[in-house]
């Protein structure tokens, strides 16, 4: 482990430990949630309780539910900020202490001319006192100890300002150390072979070796200290604003997590149940009212629908006639129905969030905004946004619509649309380049036997849910997160397996 | 069993599911609760060991957002404690629980008590 890694691994394994902590309260309270809910549904769904004021009850709840997430997906944006700042940290150190194990090649090449009378091992260790002694300085001088932490603290906030001064203590240290192995050496009758001859072979020469090797090494070592520190600060800034902010914004990580949140290896979230399409009120940032519409993605647990089958069927005829789609028309009729109950919310924005399958119809249900029979015409809505996981671009982007594409590390279900199989690539004709996003913190599994690629697992498409890069802040969109109203589950009344058991919760008239 | 309905007729109506409800969210609440708790002295000790800049940033955290989850395990047990207590469908009215948990939008918890007086005249 390098030295700037090693002198960080302690406040970076408490920063992860706080952050695994933060999780677990999160998941614990989601887990409750869905209790609630699943409680409150269940009572609503019998017969005696049906009525009006039931539903306005489980509305309630379901308003009382999304309403605490501002506390709890806040609660899981500081485990993330909390889990990117220990990353951002280590990336930084493991990038300086790069730099400062090649100090070591740089040296050799950099010779003078003759040799030098030290052995690898003593530069090796005269770099070692200059990078350790200088965070013990640090800590035990100029910051007094508390745990040896107060002195990263202080390279946490101010970077390198404190730098200089325990670099300085800590090197005359260093020289001393360096003349008292020169005499050392001289005292053993070391043979040394100078060259130029006219370097003396005696103890002032070897002193002088000793002072100019420790000179040189420790000017090569103050500005990668100097940029580390720096550096860190900077990430130190980053986590504070983070912090800050944990409350005001809706991430994406949090609109997937309505339709998947493995909390506590539980699964949550409408994906793979009878009710895969949600419909939950919001205001814009700037006050206008809107409509989130989730759409789950293939179930194999299903066979029509959303059926492993249509996912192929839905890929591959994605730009015929979209009205043959089972799943498409179960979109079309939940935004029907939800409409019909609530009129206020004609004229409304939407922002289409689909995982898969999901993601593959919301791009189809917003290129038929404008067509006769469509759900978003008769009722006035408009798309302003459309955001995917792991789902194929379907074909050219819908007028005035923000597209954001959330595709995983090595997830092969973005690939597999006939608009991507014919144009060759995952973006065609580059449409799309500014809107794609790629997520790399995310578990990675291997295909078993022969195709031991990790492009071939399909288990790369199911791990949306682990991405901190999906929770941060810049994947926030124009939702203001304490306007969430209650979330409506709708079922799939195209589906051949629809019973009226397996019908909407609320009865809607 | 309950009486409900107007001043017509009668109808008898099983009100277990009520009272088993309420009693399975109270029981989640205070599930939760004890969770949250151990969670939060998990955070605590972790928190301790920080370096002091992190340690700044969070320094209001724990007593923020515990006052918020506080007062989330509070209101689901005013709910859970209202459905326990509502004992017949007349209770359960739609009215009653149309105006009741309308309350809840405010985003303050609403009183127990005070909801028991709106559901259940005279039952104080």
């Amino acid at each position: 482990m390098g030295w700037l890694t090693s002198v960080m691994q302690a406040c970076c394994n408490q920063l992860n430990d706080a952050a695994t902590a933060l999780t677990n309260l999160q998941n614990a309270c989601i887990n409750a949630n869905d209790q609630y809910s699943q409680d409150a549904t269940n009572l609503v769904s019998q017969q005696q309780y049906g009525g009006k004021g039931a539903r306005a009850f489980l509305a309630e709840v379901n308003t009382d539910i999304n309403a605490n997430s501002v506390v709890l997906d806040g609660i899981g944006h500081v485990a993330t900020a909390l889990t990117n700042f220990s990353s951002a940290i280590t990336t930084r150190c493991t990038t300086y202490d790069t730099q400062l194990a090649a100090l070591q090649f740089s040296w050799e090449q950099n010779d003078n001319g003759y040799d030098n009378p030290f052995s690898y091992d003593q530069f090796n260790s005269f770099r070692d006192m200059l990078i350790n002694g200088t965070f013990e300085n640090l800590n035990e001088v100029i910051f007094p100890a508390r745990d040896h932490q107060d002195g990263l603290a202080m390279i946490l906030v101010s970077g390198s300002a404190a730098l200089p001064e325990a670099y300085a203590n800590n090197v005359n240290a260093v020289y001393q150390t360096a003349e008292k192995v020169a005499a050392t050496l001289v005292s053993q009758s070391v043979q040394f072979y100078y060259s130029p001859s006219d370097q003396a072979d005696d103890a002032a020469a070897v002193q002088k070796d000793a002072h100019d090797l420790v000179h040189t090494l420790s000017e090569q070592i103050l500005p990668i200290l100097t940029n580390w520190a720096d550096d860190l600060a900077g990430e130190g800034i980053t986590f504070t604003l983070a912090v800050q902010n944990a409350q005001n914004y809706l991430s994406a990580r949090d609109i997937y997590d309505f339709i998947y949140n493995s909390a506590n290896g539980v699964d949550q979230g409408s994906q793979s149940t009878n009710k895969p399409i949600t419909i939950t009120p919001y205001q814009t940032a700037d006050g206008k009212t809107a409509l989130l519409i989730t759409i789950s993605g293939t179930d194999p647990g299903h066979m029509w629908d959303t059926s492993v089958l249509n996912a192929i069927n839905t890929g591959v005829n994605g730009a015929g006639d979209p009205t043959d789609n089972p799943y498409y028309l179960d979109v079309n009729t939940a935004i029907a129905t939800y409409m019909s109950e609530h009129k206020d919310m004609e004229g409304a924005e939407v922002t289409f969030a689909g995982y898969s399958l999901g993601g593959m119809v919301a791009q189809l249900v917003t290129n038929e905004e404008a067509a006769k029979g469509s759900a978003l015409a008769q009722n006035n809505l408009t798309v302003k946004n459309v955001i995917t996981y792991g789902s194929p671009i379907m074909g050219p982007k819908y007028r005035g619509v923000n597209y954001t594409l959330y595709d995983s590390q090595f997830d092969p279900i973005p690939d597999l649309s006939s608009y991507v199989i014919l144009g060759g690539s995952k973006d065609p004709h580059n449409l799309y380049a500014s809107n794609m996003h790629y997520l790399t913190d995310v578990d990675v599994v291997q295909a078993p036997g022969i195709l031991a690629v990790p492009e071939l697992s399909v288990l790369n498409h199911m791990h949306y849910y682990q991405s901190n890069q999906l929770n941060s802040p810049s994947t926030a969109l124009n939702i203001n997160p304490t306007t969430l109203g209650p979330t409506e589950y709708f079922t799939m009344p195209h589906s051949p397996e629809y019973t009226p058991s397996s019908a909407p919760v609320i009865p809607l008239a | 069993m309950a009486y409900i309905g107007g001043s017509q007729e009668k109808l008898v109506v099983d009100t277990t599911s009520l009272a088993q409800t309420g009693q399975n969210i109270v029981q989640n609440a205070t599930d939760l609760g004890t969770q949250i708790q151990h969670n939060w002295s998990d955070f605590q000790k972790h928190y301790e060991a920080l370096p002091s800049f992190p340690q700044s940033v969070l320094a209001d955290y724990y007593t923020a957002r515990s006052k918020e989850l506080a007062n989330l395990l509070q209101r689901r047990q005013q709910v859970g404690q209202l459905l326990q207590t509502v004992s017949n469908l007349y209770e359960f009215n739609e009215q009653a629980l149309q105006t009741m948990f309308k309350g809840m939008q405010t985003g303050i918890a609403p009183d127990a008590s005070g909801l028991l007086k709106d559901l259940i005249p005279g039952q104080h």
